[in-house]
C-alpha cells in the first residue's frame, strides 16, 4: 500500500533523471567499447586501450545527455500533470515533443520543429508499446467468464441479482 | 553532374599515367620515392577513390601501403606483387572499355543486400505503423478506454456531491507502475447480451488533504450509434467515513 501513499511527481524527475544517466551510459559504454577497439591501431594491446579510453571519454558524455533528455522530459511531464490534473498519454507525448524542441532551441525554429516531430513520435511509440503490454497482460489474466454483477455498492434497482465478489475481479 | 564528369576524365587519365607508374615502383622498391609518389598520388586520387569503384585504384594503392608499412621486400609483399598486375589489367581494361559491368556474382550479391536491407526497412515501418496505429486508436477512438475514461472523469468532476466531498482542483490518475506512471486505466471489456461492456476503475484526489477516491464506471455499447453510454459511474471514499457517491445511474 506504500505505493498509493506517495505521490510519485516531484520525485520522479530525480528517479527518471538517473535512470535516464544509466541507460545512457551503459548503452553508451558498450558501444563506445565497439567503436574504439575497431577505430584503435593494430595489435590487441591497442585495440583494448583505445576501446578502454573511448569508453572513459565519451560514456559519461552520452549519460549525461540522456540524463538531460530524461530530467527534463520528467519535469514537463510533471508540470502537465500539475496543469491538467490528469494523467493520461497525452501528457507523455506532448512532454517529448516539448523536450525535443526545447533541446534544439539553440538550433532555430526549423531544427526545433524536426526534434519536437521526433520526440513526439519517439514517446507515442513507447505510449504504444506501454499500451499493447497492458492489454496483453491483461488477457492473461482475463476470466473465462466474466462477471456479469454489478457492485454491491450501488442500490438495487431492477430488482435484479445482487451479490457480493464482484468487486476486485479488475485487472 | 558536370563535376562527376570532370571527376570521371581525370580519373582516367590518371589511371593511365598512374598503373605504369606502380608497376615501375612496386618493383623498385626505393623508399623515398616511394612515399613520395604515394602521397601524391594518394592526394590527387582521393576524390575520384570516394566517387567511383574503388577497386580499380585499390590493389595500385595497396601495394603501395603494404610496401610502405613493411619498408623493405617481404613474403607478402611479394606474394602481392605476383598477384597484382592481373587484376589491375583487369581493371585498366574495364576503365578503357567504358562503363564498369559487375559480374554476375557480384550482382546476385549486391541484390540479396539490398533485400536484406529492404526486410530489415519493411520491418522497422511495420512495428512503427502498429505502435503508431495502437496509439490513434487509444488517443482518438470514441470506444477507447482512454476516451471513456475522460469523459466519465469530466462527469465526475463536475458533480456537486463530489466537489464537496474532495475539494476544488480534483485530478484523476490510473494504476501506478513501477517506474511512477499513471497512466494506464485498468479497464475490463466483455460481452453480455450481445452488446459490448466496458468497466473502468481509476482514481481521483481533490485538495481535502489523505482523501481518496476510486471511481467505478460501466459503459455499454449503444446498438444504433455504436457510441459507449455510461450505466453507471460512483466514486467510493477510500478513506475511513467509507462513503458511495452514485454521480449517474441509468441502469
Amino acid at each position: 500500500m506504500e505505493e498509493y501513499a506517495r505521490e510519485p511527481c516531484p520525485w520522479r524527475i530525480v528517479d527518471d533523471c538517473g535512470g535516464a544517466f544509466t541507460m545512457g551510459a551503459i548503452g553508451g559504454g558498450v558501444f563506445q567499447a565497439v567503436k574504439g577497439f575497431r577505430n584503435a591501431p593494430a595489435g590487441v594491446g591497442h585495440r583494448l586501450r583505445g576501446s578502454a579510453n573511448a569508453v572513459r571519454v565519451r560514456a559519461p558524455q552520452i549519460g549525461g545527455s540522456f540524463a538531460v533528455w530524461g530530467g527534463l522530459f520528467s519535469t514537463i511531464d510533471c508540470g502537465l500533470v500539475r496543469l491538467r490534473r490528469k494523467e493520461d498519454p497525452w501528457n507523455s507525448i506532448t512532454s517529448g515533443a516539448l523536450t525535443g524542441a526545447i533541446l534544439a532551441a539553440r538550433s532555430g525554429p526549423l531544427a526545433m520543429m524536426g526534434s519536437a516531430m521526433m520526440g513526439g513520435i519517439l514517446l507515442a511509440l513507447i505510449e504504444g508499446f506501454g499500451i499493447l503490454l497492458t492489454r496483453y497482460t491483461a488477457q492473461q489474466f482475463q476470466n473465462p467468464v466474466p462477471f456479469a454483477d454489478d457492485p454491491s455498492q450501488l442500490p438495487p434497482k431492477d430488482g435484479g441479482q445482487q451479490q457480493q465478489g464482484a468487486k476486485g475481479q479488475f485487472q | 553532374m558536370a563535376y562527376t564528369q570532370i571527376l570521371k576524365a581525370l580519373h582516367r587519365s590518371l589511371q593511365h599515367a598512374a598503373t605504369p607508374y606502380a608497376v615501375q615502383t612496386c618493383k623498385l622498391t626505393q623508399v623515398s620515392l616511394l612515399i613520395h609518389t604515394h602521397r601524391t598520388l594518394s592526394t590527387v586520387s582521393r576524390p575520384t577513390l570516394h566517387r567511383r569503384a574503388p577497386s580499380s585504384v585499390l590493389p595500385a594503392l595497396s601495394c603501395f601501403i603494404e610496401s610502405q608499412r613493411r619498408r623493405g621486400i617481404s613474403l607478402a609483399f611479394t606474394a602481392r606483387n605476383q598477384s597484382s598486375p592481373e587484376n589491375r589489367d583487369k581493371s585498366v581494361s574495364r576503365y578503357q572499355s567504358g562503363s564498369p559491368k559487375p559480374s554476375a556474382a557480384q550482382k546476385v550479391k549486391d541484390a540479396g543486400r539490398d533485400f536484406t536491407y529492404l526486410i530489415v526497412v519493411l520491418i522497422g515501418l511495420g512495428v512503427t505503423g502498429g505502435l503508431l496505429y495502437v496509439v490513434f486508436q487509444e488517443l482518438f477512438s470514441s470506444s477507447s478506454p482512454n476516451k471513456i475514461y475522460g469523459k466519465a472523469f469530466d462527469k465526475v468532476k463536475s458533480h456537486p456531491e463530489v466537489i464537496g466531498a474532495f475539494g476544488e482542483p480534483i485530478k484523476c490518475y490510473g494504476e501506478t507502475t513501477r517506474r511512477g506512471r499513471r497512466q494506464q486505466v485498468s479497464h475490463l471489456e466483455y460481452l453480455k447480451d450481445g452488446l459490448k461492456h466496458m468497466r473502468l476503475k481509476f482514481y481521483i484526489e481533490g485538495s481535502e488533504p489523505g482523501l481518496k477516491g476510486t471511481v467505478h464506471s460501466e459503459s455499454k455499447e449503444n446498438n444504433e450509434t455504436g457510441k459507449y453510454e455510461f450505466r453507471y459511474i460512483f466514486v467510493e471514499i477510500d478513506t475511513y467515513p467509507r462513503r458511495t457517491i452514485i454521480v449517474e445511474d441509468n441502469r
